[in-house]
């Protein structure tokens, strides 16, 4: 150590490199909002083809949902399978656990899918869709758009301008360039002239389709040349298409044209229309790779975007409409202001306790310094700096500074009592006065890093969330406790060798109050310790106020896992049913939104619509200010009520959000009895838990609510004698049609001027519109024109062919929910379920005339919530235990390290009920933070336990101890405390951009912190005072005191009172 | 200062009142109803119809030979026995004398399959004549609308293509069920057949079975396991669910046979979940589907 201190210019140069280093890394280091984490969900949709919903289960089904449950490879694992089967087609979601990388699960499944569809009909294999999508990653939309031009010449103009630059871009995973007038080449049937003609959708489909591929014959090879035998594709436009022929029978041919319309135009039936402020626009959107960076991309673009306006024409304008990189920098910057404010608030309370600007600078170096020291080891663990590790690093900013502030103090003590008169003398005092605090420091480092030793062992939510947190406070808590015993003296050694340094500290701004604390705190002291009642009152009060915390405060805590960011963005959905034209959903939803500018216009920077459907839309709106969320959404509410034809749906929307568990607020299973009886009762318990109205949605999966299906069976006798006569079709031909005439069919693709069309084949709009049509249908046998219903019976019958299946097991299962922004509801809700199922259970159901018994068994709707709370309760008690052993090693008594330990439960108890008193959550970060402030107020306690101890065994008697020690302490508790609750303030406070999401944290570890601190230098005395007091008369009895005779040793003048 | 408190008390009671008040106006679900009237209640039978000629003959080819002359081209009147083409023989016995063909009714030339020239055998169609003025309109009835539609049934015929609608009354019923397709051949007659064109096909509308009944769109029943509802609203618009008894009507409509009387006013379509008891709103104008 000797070394090192009188080695200044090594120290600094060290410590300058590693700054520089440290600067260098925290410059490269990603920024995003959220932790580098994700629970990737694919989801995969596979259509049944000509097979209804049971017989794709037996026969496809059940092995794709076993090869996708099985999934174990290269650290993935599949958490949880949901298969969907409804009349058509089937809908997969895999969930994988946290940190799995979403590009090879999608990759994983993706090659499971594809080696298993070799085997199945062309249909069903066409139908395949696998994808993949995060909440987490946010995405980019910009829209272009221009009064003088339409969508294709906009989208003609900038598709080769800037789709070549997008492509390049390094964290995007999927950028295209939207054109929502895609075109189709639609090929619309005459049903009169193709059923008077005795012609099938299919014969003309198998034609098409033939047409539109060219055909290779093999290859010749002639010396040194080959050349391959091809045919051309005998249809390559529209016209191409109008005069292929049809073969009639009795050898004549017809043109398409004849028996068809063929229109090339926009998509019909799947258009997507987007505006932004009632004009459509082309939109160009993406999202990033797995692990890309939002931030990153979003910039990206944004640079390609105004780098190519500038060759575009004038005309044409463009618009960011989600942009997380402006969100996620101002969040960013705003935490990095609170961190700043968070060093500035800890260094003022420096200076006022400590006095002298260069001794406050010399404690207050470590702050900036051991956060940048952190960037190394962050770079190098390959953290990113996001909101969860600097919310850390603001935690951090008042804990770091603890280590100098004693060092400093001990320096001066030391310096006073010994007088130095040279340079050696003073780097022996130095020496002498860190190794004494040495072995404390480093203790009280380890118990606060001991407290987040656990955390590690947590693992999916938990971890993912947490982890960067408690990482970013042990780097840099860990990093300040070198600089401590290292720089800190070498600068106090430094400036004590200049002339004329004051050996002691000089006096503080706040000396006059420090000393009436003091003089309060010992007039407090005394009377406690001398009135026995009183005492034992506080003690009672302490105990009495964790129990009710404990019992009846805590568990009315709303919980959450992390708080969500604001936002500027409401989203008003709409629903409605029975269209079957995009154009009819684009003039509702340009109603509401009139209504809504009407109504809010004040408030509302822009609008972008999205109709997906003809029964779905979205009107998003861009506020202004961020503050007027809340009165916008109550307006909302108010204005758009549903309607019998019209749903609505109002709620915020952050485009850069965790992806976090959104369980629902009830979830019951029904399980037991046979699967009909399942369904029976779940619909009936659905039926009356609306009734009940204790959830504004109900519902289930699989739906179990009345459904009806038109059912088509063939007439045997009349189809057996109609194979007798060589018809030129076959039942499986009129199932097509009405396939054909009811959703249309892709035939194939067909290139147009340089574009891909898909070509459809169709009836006209709505031909079949109801089952009396179907069954009118004109079919041709021979001369006659008999119905489809001499052919087929077609019969409305009872059905619900939809089958749920979670990891492979068919389940029904029945969820509630409350409405956003009425949370404070949903306990009480929970109580009356839950009683009124208590109830239901019993009933016996007759009127249902279920066979078996099936039950309902109430789930844990929260269980990854419940989970990552009981890993994190789990971890503070792992870290209580691992305290109570760096206590028992440190002070070798239980009785002792119990005492120390009582900061614990009155931390706990000023966190949760702060907590409480500011409507505030119990959530994964409050937990943290009342973890932390475990370690933080355990410390207040060593620090005057060690000090009552050492005083005790120098002879004091226990009430003398106990009075000098938290004299002399309480203002280095004071100090440790204020910086670290001054600190955490502006989080507690939660304001601008993200400041929600570190807010529970704040509350809970400021006023935490307080409660501790008070109980701490009144309660920890006073129960010390109880223990020594009785160990005196023990001895006293006993006649032996061993403890005394060693503590004689200590200088007397150390313990003046 | 005692009465400070009291109207500090009043102001509270007021305010909150009034917010429960308005909680509960907007908790108020809006509903489209319809009020039950008897009405004549029928079961449709719709069926394709074969809009054909009444008097048609193809002409046919006497001899192997080649076409030398068409003397009636597509849409020209031809009288009974006119001549209608000449085949000229290609058989040397018959010293390649052109055969006269003539048509076996009188009527317009509908069809021609063979041009000037063009090589023909025994018994080749070569037009078809028809008379468009006798339509003749044709509808295969299934075996299971047997015992319903008759002689003397009266239907509704649309045109595919004008969309115009007459009256059509069966006047045949072949006794037979072919069994290839399992119908029976029925004929229809209408006023004003020039409104129709032969050879298309048309769609017959049957109404039997008339009664007085009630009928309910699809939309207004609840179902509950195997029991339907419909949700009555009273004079004081306050929700009641009524068991009712239905039979299917159609694919948008069902007929109530049990629970309902005339003059009540039923929930068609609502803003949400009704519950018993619960009060509401009646809206004006369902929207129009597109």
């Amino acid at each position: 150590m000797k070394g090192v201190y009188s080695s200044p210019l090594r120290v600094y140069m060290i410590m300058a490199l590693l700054a520089v280093i440290g600067i260098y890394s925290g410059l490269n280091l990603p920024v995003s909002l959220y932790p580098n984490s994700s629970k990737p969900t694919i989801w995969c949709q596979v259509g049944f083809g000509s097979l209804n919903t049971t017989e794709f289960l037996d026969s496809y089904g059940k092995n794709i949902e076993y090869q996708l449950k099985n999934i174990e490879n290269e650290g993935l694992k599949v958490e949880k399978l949901k298969a969907d089967y409804s009349q058509t087609q089937v809908h997969y979601q895999v969930e994988f656990g946290w940190g799995s990388d979403p590009r090879k699960a999608k990759s994983e499944v993706t090659n499971i899918l594809n080696a298993l569809s070799a085997s199945w009909p062309k249909e069903i294999r066409d139908s395949l869709w696998v994808n993949y999508w995060s909440n987490s990653s946010g995405f980019v939309a910009i829209s272009f758009f221009s009064d003088k031009r339409t969508m294709d010449e906009l989208y003609d103009i900038l598709d080769p301008v800037i789709t070549p630059k997008i492509s390049k871009i390094k964290d995007a995973d999927e950028m295209t360039l939207w054109n929502p007038n895609m075109k189709e080449v639609r090929i619309i049937l005459n049903p009169e002239v193709v059923s008077s003609l005795g012609i099938f959708p299919k014969h003309i489909e198998n034609l098409i389709y033939q047409s539109l591929i060219g055909k290779t014959g093999g290859s010749i090879t002639v010396g040194l040349n080959s050349y391959s035998v091809q045919t051309p594709r005998s249809i390559q436009d529209v016209l191409d298409l109008k005069n292929l022929l049809i073969p009639l029978g009795d050898k004549k041919m017809i043109h398409l044209s004849e028996i068809a319309t063929i229109e090339y135009g926009p998509i019909e039936e799947q258009a997507q229309i987007r505006k932004t402020n009632g004009a459509t626009s082309l939109l160009l959107f993406g999202s990033p790779r797995a692990g890309g960076n939002v931030k990153k991309l979003a910039e990206d673009v944004t640079q390609i975007v105004e780098e190519s306006i500038k060759e575009l024409p004038a005309d044409i304008q463009y618009r960011s409409l989600v942009d997380p990189s402006h969100f996620i920098r101002q969040s960013i910057e705003n935490v990095i202001h609170e961190v700043l404010i968070a060093a500035l608030l800890a260094v003022i309370v420096l200076f006022l306790f400590v006095g002298s600007i260069s001794n406050t600078i010399t404690a207050a170096i470590e702050i900036p310094l051991s956060m940048i020291m952190a960037f190394i080891v962050m770079k190098m663990t390959g953290m990113n700096l996001n909101l969860i590790s600097l919310g850390g690093f603001a935690l951090a900013a008042g804990m770091n500074v603890d280590g100098s502030i004693v060092v400093l103090e001990n320096i001066f003590r030391h310096m006073d009592i010994s007088k130095p008169k040279n340079f050696d003398e003073r780097l022996k005092v130095i020496v002498s006065a860190v190794n004494e605090v040495k072995l404390p420091i480093i203790a009280s480092t380890i118990s606060t890093l001991v407290v987040f030793a656990p955390l590690a062992l947590t693992k999916d939510l938990t971890n993912a969330i947490l982890g960067d947190l408690a990482k970013a406070i042990v780097f840099s808590h860990t990093l300040s406790m070198i600089i401590a015993l290292i720089l800190v003296p070498t600068i106090r050694l430094q400036i004590l060798s200049r002339k004329n340094q004051p050996v002691t500290l000089p006096p503080a701004p706040l000396q006059g109050v420090m000393k009436f604390l003091e003089n309060l705190q010992k007039a407090i002291l005394n009377k406690l310790i001398s009135h026995k009642k009183v005492g034992m009152s506080v003690m009672g009060f302490f105990v009495v106020a964790v129990v009710i915390v404990g019992v009846w405060v805590v568990p009315t805590l709303r919980r959450e896992i992390i708080g969500k960011p604001d936002t500027d963005w409401m989203i008003l959905s709409l629903n409605t049913h029975g269209n079957s034209m995009v154009k009819a959903m684009e003039e509702i939803t340009d109603q509401e939104e009139f209504k809504l500018l009407e109504e809010l216009g004040d408030y509302i920077s822009y609008t972008f619509v999205q109709i997906r459907s003809p029964n779905q839309s979205r009107i998003m709106a861009r506020l202004k200010d961020k503050s007027d969320m809340k009165v916008v959404w109550e307006k909302m509410e108010a204005k758009f009520q549903n309607t019998p034809d019209l749903f609505f749906w109002v709620g915020p929307w952050n485009p850069a959000e965790l992806p976090l568990p959104n369980p629902p607020h009830a979830l019951l299973e029904v399980k037991g009895g046979n699967l009909e009886d399942q369904k029976a009762l779940a619909e009936d318990l659905i039926f009356q838990m609306r009734q009940k109205d204790f959830f504004p949605r109900v519902w289930s999966e699989p739906a179990v609510s009345h459904n009806e299906n038109i059912e088509i069976t063939p007439n045997q006798t009349t189809w057996l004698n109609l194979s007798s006569e060589n018809m030129m079709f076959t039942f499986d031909d009129l199932i097509d049609l009405s396939r054909v005439a009811t959703t249309g069919k892709k035939i194939n693709t067909m290139t147009i001027e340089g574009k891909t069309a898909e070509v459809f084949l169709k009836y006209p709009n709505q031909f079949f519109d109801s089952k009396e049509k179907l069954e009118a249908y004109p079919i041709r046998i021979n001369e006659k024109i008999v119905p489809f219903k001499a052919l087929a019976e077609v019969s409305i019958v009872n059905s619900s062919l939809e089958i749920y299946r979670e990891d492979a097991r068919e389940v029904i299962k029945v969820y509630a929910r409350q409405d956003t922004g009425k949370e404070h509801l949903i306990a009480q809700s929970q109580k009356d379920l839950k009683n009124f199922l208590g109830e239901y259970s019993k009933q016996d159901h007759a009127q249902l005339d279920l066979k078996s018994k099936p039950s309902i068994v109430v789930m844990d709707e929260s269980i990854e919530l419940t989970n990552a709370l009981n890993q994190l309760g789990l971890s503070v008690a792992l870290s209580l235990i691992l305290i109570f052993f760096t206590l028992l090693m440190q002070f070798g008594g239980v009785v002792h390290s119990l005492i120390i330990m009582v900061a614990i439960p009155s931390g706990i108890l000023g966190g949760c009920f702060a907590l409480f008193l500011f409507d505030s959550t119990l959530s994964l970060n409050s937990v943290l933070g009342i973890i932390l402030l475990n370690g933080i107020a355990v410390n207040n306690s060593i620090i005057l336990v060690d000090f009552i101890i050492k005083l005790f065994r120098a002879g004091l008697s226990p009430k003398e101890a106990v009075l000098v020690a938290a004299r002399k302490r309480l203002k280095p508790i004071l100090i440790t405390s204020l910086t670290t609750i001054l600190g955490m303030l502006p989080v507690a406070i939660g304001l601008g951009e993200g400041g929600k999401i570190l807010q529970p944290l704040g509350i809970a570890v400021t006023n935490g912190l307080w409660v501790s601190t008070v109980f701490t230098i009144f309660l920890v005395p006073l129960l010390e005072y109880m223990y020594l007091s009785r160990k005196v008369k023990v001895s006293f009895d006993e006649k032996v005191v061993p403890e005394e005779k060693e503590s004689a040793n200590l200088p007397l003048a150390e313990v003046s009172l | 200062m005692k009465n400070v408190l009291f109207a500090c008390c009043w102001i509270v009671l007021v305010f909150r009142t009034s917010v429960l008040l308005s909680n509960e106006a907007s908790k108020i679900k809006s509903v489209f109803v319809t009020d039950i009237k008897k009405t004549e209640l029928f079961d449709v039978y719709s069926y394709p119809a074969k809009l054909t000629s009444e008097k048609q003959s193809y002409i046919l080819a006497q001899n192997q030979g080649r076409v030398e002359k068409i003397f009636k081209k597509i849409g020209e009147p031809v009288a009974k026995d006119e001549i209608v083409l000449t085949i000229k023989h290609d058989d040397p016995a018959f010293d390649y004398r052109p055969q006269k063909i003539i048509s076996p009714i009188g009527g317009v030339v509908a069809a021609s399959t063979v041009e000037e020239g063009s090589k023909v055998s025994v018994g080749d169609k070569l037009g078809l004549i028809i008379d468009p003025s006798k339509i003749k309109i044709t509808v295969e009835i299934t075996l299971k609308d047997i015992n319903v539609i008759k002689v003397g049934t009266v239907g509704k015929l649309s045109s595919p293509d004008t969309g115009l609608e007459v009256d059509a009354v069966v006047t045949h019923l072949s006794p037979m069920i072919d069994p290839l397709t399992g119908t029976a051949a029925a004929q229809l007659k209408i006023d004003r057949p020039e409104n129709f064109k032969i050879g298309t096909v048309g769609v017959v509308t049957f109404k039997a079975n008339a009664r007085s009944g009630f009928e309910l769109p699809k939309d207004a029943i609840v179902y509950l396991g195997k029991k339907t509802f419909i949700r009555h609203v009273d004079k004081k618009n306050i929700i009641n669910r009524v068991e009712v008894e239905i039979k299917p009507r159609s694919s948008s409509a069902v007929e109530v046979i049990k629970g309902v009387t005339e003059g009540q006013r039923v929930v068609i379509k609502s803003s949400g979940f009704l519950q018993d008891g619960a009060v509401v709103k009646i809206e004006e104008g369902q929207k129009e589907v597109k």
